[in-house]
């Protein structure tokens, strides 16, 4: 077992703009910041995931209760 | 005539991807509603009644509402799943079940609607096994493959077709120290497989020697791929190790990776191939949420346009 390469996170929150649809992403002291634009299989956080088998509505496992993976580290 | 119907975006809100294709769509004037449904039920509702005439009714966000009968398309991207945290844990099974099979059901269901990707298709084609069978089937070149719990098949697999590699056939939740870590793919001799072999399933794969690496974005009927060239076995791995350069697929690939979706029922798909010293594609895996816009600055490909292309309908 080796740690998924983890892009760290640079802001804090995030919220979604009503108007655009698109999410705002805020520093530590609540200032706009670019959107960060990963977009490579790198994990990411927070907890994330694609459709699962068995379910497919994003219910975080195999359709079984599974735990749901704190990371994306879909490619 | 102008088409009003919105195209749905289902994501969690770290999702630069999901924002790029929004960018896209807004700037087209395509109507876009964004939600989680991690979002249920505080500030997502589905109101849906099926009917003779079908499933009607709508899909409530704070900001947005879509009628059910009325949406263009629906990009499945990374939800965040359905969570009752303020419930016991046998409670709160309940309503996550409710709510994936409600929800979710309806979601999966909207009459007229093109997904990107259906979310139980997607769901058929991460099954690894699956994958190879219909790769096999669409005229791709497989490695040799084994999947077993048995380690005296696995010697002797790993035996007659080595140098082979070891690849996990899912990656859940795995946290050492409170670290997600994931298996890495790596080369296995028979000698290193042990009695541990038989606690679970476990995937072998014939290594074949590669001059490089291919992703190959299918978008629609689009078809971009890219060269990668790294010193890795496995890509994914750094990111700042890598070349890219854009090529053209050799004769057949690109109707093969249109069969692969087709038999899965997808229109999106994100395939990693693995280029032999002669020069041959071996299929390595299709993925049917795979990410791709990383690719647009570093090739200049056109990948943003030709998924809001997709999610409008016009490809």
């Amino acid at each position: 077992m080796v740690p998924y390469p983890v892009v760290a996170a640079e802001h804090s929150r995030t919220e979604l703009d009503p108007e655009t649809q698109m999410t705002r992403y805020y520093n530590a002291v609540g200032v706009i910041m670019q959107s960060p634009r990963h977009g490579t299989s790198s994990g990411t956080k927070p907890a994330t995931n694609t459709g699962n088998p068995s379910d497919g509505s994003g219910g975080g496992g195999s359709g079984g209760g599974d735990a749901d993976s704190g990371n994306d580290t879909d490619q | 005539m102008t088409d009003t119907r919105p195209v749905l975006i289902v994501t969690n809100l770290d999702d630069p991807t999901a924002d790029v294709v929004i960018e896209e769509l807004n700037e087209r004037g395509t109507p876009v509603v964004r939600f989680d449904s991690g979002d249920f039920p505080a500030k997502l509702s589905v109101d849906a009644e099926i009917t003779v005439d079908g499933i009607r009714g709508t899909l409530s966000t704070p900001t947005r509402v879509a009628d059910l009968t009325a949406v263009r398309s629906l990009y499945y991207r990374r939800p965040s799943g359905f969570a009752f945290p303020h419930l016991d844990p046998q409670d709160a099974r309940f309503a996550i079940a409710q709510a994936r099979y409600g929800v979710g059901g309806v979601i999966a269901s909207l009459p007229g609607c093109l997904y990107v990707n259906h979310p139980h298709r997607i769901g058929d084609a991460e099954f690894k096994p699956a994958g190879l069978v219909a790769a096999i089937d669409a005229g791709f070149l497989v490695p040799p493959t084994l999947v077993t719990s048995d380690p005296d098949r696995a010697r002797a697999f790993l035996a007659r077709n080595g140098p082979a590699i070891y690849k996990p056939l899912s990656v859940p939740l795995y946290k050492i120290d409170d670290t997600a870590c994931t298996v890495e793919v790596a080369e296995v001799t028979a000698e290193q497989i042990d009695d541990g072999v038989a606690g679970t399933a476990h995937l072998f794969q014939q290594r074949i020697p590669k001059t490089g690496d291919i992703r190959a974005t299918v978008i629609g009927d689009r078809v971009f791929c890219v060269r990668i060239d790294s010193d890795l076995l496995d890509w994914r791995t750094d990111y700042d190790r890598l070349k890219y350069t854009v090529v053209e697929p050799p004769s057949g690939i690109a109707d093969a990776m249109l069969r692969y979706l087709a038999r899965f029922g997808l229109v999106f798909g994100a395939f990693d191939f693995c280029l032999a010293q002669d020069g041959r594609w071996w299929f390595l895996e299709c993925n049917p949420s795979g990410q791709w816009f990383w690719l647009e600055p570093e090739t200049g490909l056109p990948l943003r346009a030709a998924m809001a292309d997709l999610l409008e309908r016009k490809s």
